[in-house]
């Protein structure tokens, strides 16, 4: 099939290459961009730190990508080389090839895409897919996608695929989808004239996948007075269905500032390794709502899911093999000790998600504001399990077959997450700016990593930039973690020299000064010249979790050299 | 084509396809035929101190042992620190070096696992999978008549004796002694998060006597093979509680017989 790929690309990229005449080719032409990444370690082994044992001296990940525009016709591959992969990547991560290659055919809003791609339906609930290279993530279908944007304020597409799984495009199981979005204002004057933009959108998502042997063991009771029966057990196979389907709804107001998004989406019978292979429907529902005005802005979201781990392959585990993506609603931590104890959404079980978020600017030459004006955030996010009979387990073999513990829809289960911040960003004078940060973290490290209790967890956070003059600018970083559990406090400090535009040196130190007394240490040196990125670096990088859109990648602890380098065209 | 026919068309096809022929909890399982097991089987159960999800594991094997009796053998392998596992150093550890290459070995890298009869692969912590493979194991006939015992000559030495005897030649076979501990009280993170120092271990792999893979053994028609290995007794183990398991196997069959055997205690001379 790879073969027949390139050879398709390679067609139409010639047949791309002669459309245009001398004067077509000046109007619409023919452009190429691209990108190279790499990712590499020199691991050394560290016994204080809890490194792994290393088989090869160099690991990397590398990615060389290619693509090629026109008016009509798009092109496009991606080299990818995991061979000796970074650490904590799971095994099938390892190999190289090409990734992806895709062809793209556009004329008049319609737009046939043969090959690999990407696609979401709404907000991912039931079908997302993405590339995630730090996660290792890349669940691309392979096959057809058809986009019909020839309507004014209707938006269709179908398709239809194989999906990625590290290095392996099952046949075994198929995803087909529709999506169909309208733009009721292009339909409604009124709403046009009143500058409302009023979205109604419907999706469906189908996975067919063959039959595999789900079995379970029953013990034969014995009867008083009967001999025991020999075996003293039946087994029975699970009947798993071959096709499941999926569909979401959703509606999205934006008025000035008033933006609302109400979404709902349910997911037929599908026993999985993710659900203890029970026959219960899946539901998510989420409603979204922000206000904005000048120098002040509000939003509040919830969202109640269940049961709403959708794969490509039933009886899969860990990172891969999802077709949809249940988003976070924890706020994403960019401060290192606040992103210490990120959470992972819990798309089986199911959780009941609050967040909101409330920002507010002093303006400039006022008492609050000083002479620059301050900005505040509030952020708070609070996730709880559903109420249920019993306890959620994992492998819990004697809901198989049955349609799980009964739920309350508004009933709460135990805290999962929670998370209050206020932010401050402040310029104090000219060349001086504050941002700080208080927060206040409880995470549910028994549901999310499988040990350890509630964490709870103040964290403060100053950062401070002083620009010396257009070249030269030093910023600062001061953190510290407060807990009483797990490793206990942690303090981090971080220097960076900026040198503009072309060098930045940075030097940073994450210490536990609770249960280990380790340092982590860094130092590193970023060049940048034109399109060319390269950091070099050195240091230690603690165990922990790195995650992404709710998504968690365990990663060990390393030691070593680092290389970074990006280049795009 | 008019809008309020594309949202009939949509409502409609959402209302077929709520429809499911599952919908009935009868329909869900269907008996599986003639599951009288004829051959004993191995189950190489991929375990850490450090994970959580493991005892559940646990009790899973202890209801195979109980519904499959002498049909089911199981070993517990133990990793290291990057396997859920404490280090291989530590005095409190159950994971052996061996214990980590087997790791490696079966590409295990999410715990609880299992291997049965050495070609499943790893099966993940999905039950419903190690389920159907041990059946499959157990009905299967095998031509190998497989014995062996297990005795401390000394009191610091175990040797264990396999005779292997089929009627028909079997090539292509290699064999293996996996020494294993039962009654083992060690530390173990439970499923509610918390550490149970006296959780009590069964089946720990404590050490493979012909090496990681095994060594080639020929088997041919009607002529009994004899094997004897022997191994000085590491001082963390209690040879009181040990057994021997020894297998056969072939890359493309798989375990073709396997026996377990307890230990017999060294006889002080009088």
């Amino acid at each position: 099939m790879t073969r027949q790929l390139l050879a398709s690309v390679a067609v139409t990229v010639t047949m791309a290459a002669s459309i245009p005449a001398a004067t077509e080719a000046k109007e619409h032409p023919v452009t190429v961009h691209g990108a190279v990444q790499a990712d590499i370690l020199f691991p050394e082994e560290d016994a204080t730190i809890g490194t792994e044992k290393y088989d090869s001296k160099i690991l990397g990940n590398g990615y060389a990508s290619a693509g090629l525009y026109s008016k009509y016709v798009d092109a496009g591959l991606r080299l990818e080389y995991m061979q000796y992969p970074l650490p904590g990547f799971e095994r099938d991560f390892k190999g190289w090839g090409l990734g992806n290659v895709y062809a793209k055919g556009k004329f008049n809003g319609v737009e046939l895409t043969l090959g690999d791609f990407y696609d979401q339906f709404g907000s991912g609930f039931i079908l997302r897919t993405y590339e995630e290279r730090s996660l290792g993530i890349d669940n691309s279908l392979r096959g057809g996608r058809l986009k019909v944007d020839a309507l004014p304020g209707v938006h269709f597409t179908a398709l239809a695929g194989l999906q990625r799984r590290y290095w392996d495009w099952s046949d075994k199981s198929q995803v087909y989808g529709a999506d169909l979005e309208m733009d009721l204002q292009q339909w409604i004057k009124p709403l046009a004239s009143h500058n409302i933009i009023w979205t109604l959108g419907g999706s469906w998502v189908l996975r067919s996948q063959a039959d595999e042997t789900i079995q379970i063991v029953n013990e034969i009771p014995v009867q008083e007075g009967q001999p025991a029966p020999e075996p003293p057990y039946t087994v029975s196979k699970l009947g798993l269905p071959r096709q499941v389907n999926a569909f979401d709804v959703r509606t999205h107001f934006n008025k000035g500032g008033l933006d609302l998004l109400g979404e709902f989406a349910w997911k037929d019978r599908d026993p999985s390794l993710d659900n203890n292979y029970t026959y219960s429907r899946g539901t998510a529902v989420m409603l979204s709502g922000s206000y904005s005005r000048p120098g002040w802005s509000a939003q509040l979201q919830v969202k109640r899911s269940e049961n709403m781990a959708f794969r490509s392959q039933r009886s899969m585990q860990g990172v891969s093999a999802f077709i949809n993506n249940m988003p976070a609603f924890a706020y994403q931590h960019t401060y290192a000790l606040a992103a210490m104890y990120p959470y992972a959404t819990q798309a089986a079980p199911g959780e009941w998600a609050l967040q909101g978020a409330f920002a507010y600017s002093f303006k400039r030459r006022t008492a609050m504001g000083g002479r620059y004006g301050t900005k505040f955030r509030l952020n708070v996010s609070y996730i709880r399990g559903i109420d249920r009979e019993g306890t959620w387990k994992s492998g819990d073999t004697e809901l198989y077959g049955t349609d799980g513990q009964k739920t309350k829809f508004f009933g709460w289960g135990p805290l999962y997450y929670s998370d209050l911040n206020l932010q401050m960003d402040k310029r104090i004078t000219r060349q001086f700016s504050l941002n700080a940060m208080y927060m206040y973290q409880r995470y549910n490290q028994s549901v999310i990593e499988g040990h350890g209790g509630m964490v709870n967890a103040h964290i403060g956070v100053a950062e401070m930039k002083y620009k010396f003059d257009s070249r030269f600018t030093l910023r600062g970083e001061l953190q510290y973690l407060g807990t009483k559990q797990d490793k206990g406090d942690w303090v981090y400090g971080l220097l960076e020299l900026s040198v503009l535009p072309y060098v930045m040196i940075t030097v940073s130190d994450q210490w536990n000064t609770g249960t280990t007394d380790t340092h982590y240490y860094m130092f590193s040196v970023t060049g940048n010249y034109k399109a060319n990125r390269l950091m070099i670096g050195y240091g230690r990088t603690r165990a922990g979790y790195n995650c992404s859109g709710g998504v968690c990648r365990y990663v060990p602890a390393s030691r070593g050299f680092q290389i970074s380098y990006n280049y795009n065209f | 084509m008019k809008l309020n026919h594309i949202f009939l068309s949509c409502i409609s096809a959402a209302l077929l396809a709520s429809c499911s022929e599952y919908d009935d909890p009868a329909d869900r399982f269907t008996e599986v035929p003639d599951v009288t097991p004829v051959s004993r089987v191995l189950l190489a159960e991929f375990t850490g101190q450090l994970c959580s999800n493991c005892p559940t594991a646990h009790e899973k094997i202890e209801d195979y042992e109980r519904l499959f009796g002498d049909f089911f053998i199981c070993v517990s392998i133990h990793g290291d620190n990057t396997m859920m596992g404490l280090p291989v150093n530590n005095p409190m550890g159950l994971g052996t070096e061996q214990g980590v290459k087997y790791n490696e070995l079966f590409k295990v890298e999410l715990w609880p696992n299992a291997v049965v009869n050495w070609k499943s692969g790893a099966l993940g912590s999905d039950y419903g999978k190690w389920v159907s493979k041990l059946v499959e194991g157990m009905i299967r006939p095998t031509d190998i008549d497989l014995s062996a015992s297990a005795s401390m000559p000394t009191d610091s030495t175990i040797t264990v004796d396999v005779r292997i005897r089929s009627d028909k030649a079997q090539p292509g076979t290699r064999f293996n002694i996996w020494l294993s501990e039962d009654s083992i009280v060690g530390m173990q993170l439970m499923p509610n998060g918390a550490p149970d120092p006296k959780y009590v271990h069964n089946g720990v792999f404590r050490k493979a006597l012909c090496g990681i893979e095994g060594e080639d053994v020929a088997i041919i028609a009607n002529v009994e093979a004899s094997e004897s290995r022997s191994t000085v007794i590491d001082p963390k183990w209690n040879p009181e509680n040990m057994n021997a398991v020894v297998f056969v196997y072939t890359e493309s069959a798989g375990v073709t017989s396997v026996i377990k055997t307890k230990v017999k205690p060294f006889a002080k001379p009088e």
